[in-house]
């Protein structure tokens, strides 16, 4: 059980991921980390 | 947003309060700032006017005229000139500064010219005692003849006021042009113009001639006649001309007979403070011991709470491996996600400590002081005074400082400081320098009043701002565009800091900071402890073939299990990666683990130290789990014997870090500004070389 549970975590991390740099959304686009200002 | 609701652009000259009345209109917590250029693209937010009436408030980038001379002002006349009817505006609240109001007329009368529902708000009243400023409000009204509102956006007066007006201007609905410059320069030739076309006021014909800046909106037709219109070049600059002159008549004749000032009564604290501020040896002087104290302050105070923090982490994680069942997932909590949220928490005291004082800068009236104080110096190596605001704003963050250089007219200016703009030292840099100073250099006092690492970190940012401007010099000479440069810069009063907008400032920076850099960083570190967890099959015999090894060596089992997780990092996946990456960053000082920090943190500088706490968590395979600068101080260089982050390895990667490119969102950006690949593929390489050999010099002669 802590095996799929980790592995999941893995997997949305990884989808987090793609998602933030290699299909970005327009938010994404505008403002990166540290940036308090978008 | 419903039929109903009221659209309002807000439009003013720079600095004037145009986001301090946004926000107490909508509710919205825009960025507010003492200086000119806070706003470069529009912004929207929805205000109650009344209990049944809405209005979409359009905060547009503030500019001197409608004439644009860079392309967030040219945002206002697009915005002016539209007429479709979901876009273009039903009231336009243009707001003035009570000090300068005879400049901020000369926009106030070319958009009433446009024949446009209107509203005036004089901003900054609660100036006006100190100012010895009185103005006749009623007769101002019946001279301009639309709706004036005095307000102080910043202490929230006047603001029902200003809802009340906007209604009443709407209800009203028709507008008349207040200087009507048609009889005044050339009859005919405006007679002429205006049969072009019903569906315009004559200024907004005028504008699409002298900007060409044709709305959709107009026939094929329309634009034949109105580009005829231009070809007397000579003809037109002698129209604006005369244009802008007739209308500074008509507004000091109105100002005459509204507006006194009585410089008796006024109290000259600005013009003294400017004195010391913009003067040419001690400006320069009061600056550098300003940045000296921030950046001593930035280590004083932000040590105890920062080994709170890390301790605390450290300690959670222990608990965990004590307490949770054994098992995957407990070793991904212990080792992945508690330290990775370890390695963005423990940078909050630093970072908010940071925007506090530049918030308290900005707010104050300081920052244009500086702006000022720069322009010189900018303009030897191809920058103006404007690209200073970029620069400063970029200690926080490249991306917003990206965008604020649409406040430079000039293309050329504008494309050096959007290439040169990722050299100053960002929050993201921060973390990466705090850690490895702390490690490599000594509390210590010099003089006994300045501390030693507080003086490193400000040489880092010296380094990256001196980086800025030398890069600035020889892309100045080695570009080959022609573009006219010209400097304005609006000196805005000095005011106490308001707690509000500085705490809200603090407060959103630092939420931003690990929010968005937070969910990176822990969503790297969850895949790095798989990577660093898992690997090909020779991975599953590294237990066994070390436990054979080592038979015949008296280790204890402490030491064993240490070997083996050791033995293991290095088979796994990452290890595999890093090992491949190892012979070209050698050079430079770093191992395979800090080549693998160097790989994650391309993403986003911050990555870095969090990187190397879920690596160094999984391979010390110790359940006496230590604070994130402990295992970094503890890490051991197998071939010298000593440790890993030394001095020539900590400054080399301080270096590496100063001059990289390491961040895929200011690429992205770059791009945006300038619409192509080129210069941000140029930034991220040529950045990229420097930091290379810099770093590889720095650890050659260190070592």
């Amino acid at each position: 059980m802590q095996e799929i549970i980790a592995y999941i975590l893995v997997a949305f991390a990884v989808v987090f991921l793609l998602k933030k740099y290699v299909f970005p959304s327009k938010k994404d686009k505008d403002c990166g980390s540290g940036c308090g200002s978008c | 947003m419903s039929k109903n609701d009221i659209k309002v652009a807000l439009i003013g000259n720079p600095n004037t309060g145009k986001t301090s009345l946004f926000n107490q209109l909508t509710g919205l917590n825009q960025k507010v700032g003492n200086y000119p250029g806070v706003t470069v693209d529009k912004k929207l937010g929805v205000s109650k006017l009344s209990s049944t009436q809405n209005a979409i408030i359009t905060d547009l980038p503030g500019t001197y005229s409608i004439n644009p001379t860079s392309i967030d002002e040219s945002i206002v006349l697009k915005t002016l000139l539209k007429k479709n009817i979901k876009e273009s505006p039903d009231v336009i609240l243009v707001v003035a500064d009570v000090e300068n109001l005879k400049r901020n007329l000369l926009l106030f009368s070319q958009i009433k010219d446009l024949e446009i529902p209107t509203v005036l708000a004089i901003n900054m009243v609660d100036q006006m005692n100190r100012k010895g400023i009185t103005i006749d409000l009623s007769l101002l009204k019946k001279e301009l003849n639309t709706e004036v509102v005095l307000i102080s956006a910043r202490k929230n007066e006047g603001i029902k006021d200003v809802k009340a007006a906007i209604i009443r201007c709407h209800v009203a609905a028709k507008a008349s042009p207040l200087c009507g410059i048609n009889n005044q320069i050339d009859p005919d030739y405006f007679t002429k113009l205006k049969e072009i076309s019903p569906n315009y006021s004559l200024y907004e014909l005028w504008l699409m001639v002298t900007q060409n800046n044709y709305p959709e909106t107009v026939t094929k037709e329309e634009k034949e006649k109105l580009l005829a219109f231009k070809k007397d070049v000579s003809k037109l600059k002698k129209y604006q001309h005369k244009e802008t002159i007739y209308r500074y008549q008509e507004i000091n004749k109105i100002l005459k007979k509204t507006y006194i000032v009585d410089k008796s009564k006024a109290k000259d604290l600005r013009g003294n403070l400017d004195r010391v501020f913009t003067h040419k040896i001690f400006g320069y002087v009061f600056f550098v011991f300003l940045l000296l104290a921030i950046f001593q302050s930035i280590f004083d105070w932000a040590t105890l709470p920062m080994d709170l923090i890390d301790g605390t982490f450290a300690e959670i994680s222990d608990f965990a491996k004590s307490n949770l069942p054994a098992g995957v997932l407990t070793d991904l909590l212990s080792e992945g996600i508690i330290p990775g949220i370890g390695g963005v928490l423990i940078f909050i005291p630093q970072i908010a400590i940071l925007f506090l004082f530049i918030a308290i800068l900005e707010e104050t009236g300081y920052m244009s002081r500086v702006v000022f104080l720069m322009d010189k110096i900018m303009r030897r190596f191809g920058m103006n005074g404007k690209s200073v605001i970029p620069l400063i704003s970029g200690t926080a963050c490249a991306i917003p400082a990206i965008m604020a250089t649409r406040t430079i007219a000039s293309w050329k200016e504008r494309l050096i400081t959007i290439l040169v703009t990722p050299f100053t030292t960002c929050s993201a840099r921060l973390p990466v320098y705090a850690i490895l100073i702390s490690l490599i250099i000594p509390d210590i006092k010099i003089f006994g009043f300045l501390n030693l690492q507080g003086l490193v970190l400000l040489s880092l940012y010296a380094l990256g701002f001196a980086t800025a401007i030398i890069a600035a010099y020889i892309l100045h000479k080695t570009l080959k565009v022609k573009t006219k440069s010209f400097f304005v810069v609006e000196m805005p009063n000095y005011k106490l800091p308001s707690v509000k907008n500085v705490f809200f400032e603090v407060v959103e920076k630092t939420k931003s900071f690990v929010l968005e850099a937070g969910k990176i960083i822990l969503a790297l570190s969850v895949i790095l402890w798989f990577l660093a967890s898992n690997g090909p099959a020779s991975f599953d015999n590294v237990e066994k073939n070390t436990i054979e090894n080592t038979a015949n060596q008296n280790f204890s089992e402490k030491e064993l299990q240490q070997r083996i997780a050791s033995i293991k990092l290095e088979n796994s996946y990452i290890g595999i990666l890093g090992k491949t990456i190892e012979p070209v960053i050698r050079p430079l000082g770093y191992d395979w683990k800090i080549g693998i920090a160097l790989i994650t943190s391309l993403a986003a500088r911050e990555v870095f130290v969090g990187t190397l706490s879920t690596i160094y968590s999984v391979a010390s395979g110790d359940e006496n789990t230590a604070t994130i600068k402990q295992k970094m101080a503890s890490e051991i260089n197998l071939d010298t014997g000593k440790k890993r982050f030394n001095f020539p390895v900590g400054m080399s990667l301080m270096v590496f870090y100063a001059f990289a490119m390491q961040c895929m969102a200011t690429l992205a950006i770059v791009k945006r500004e300038t619409k192509t690949w080129k210069w941000p593929l140029i930034q991220l390489f040529g950045m990229g070389l420097l930091a290379y050999v810099a770093s590889f010099i720095t650890y050659q002669i260190l070592s």
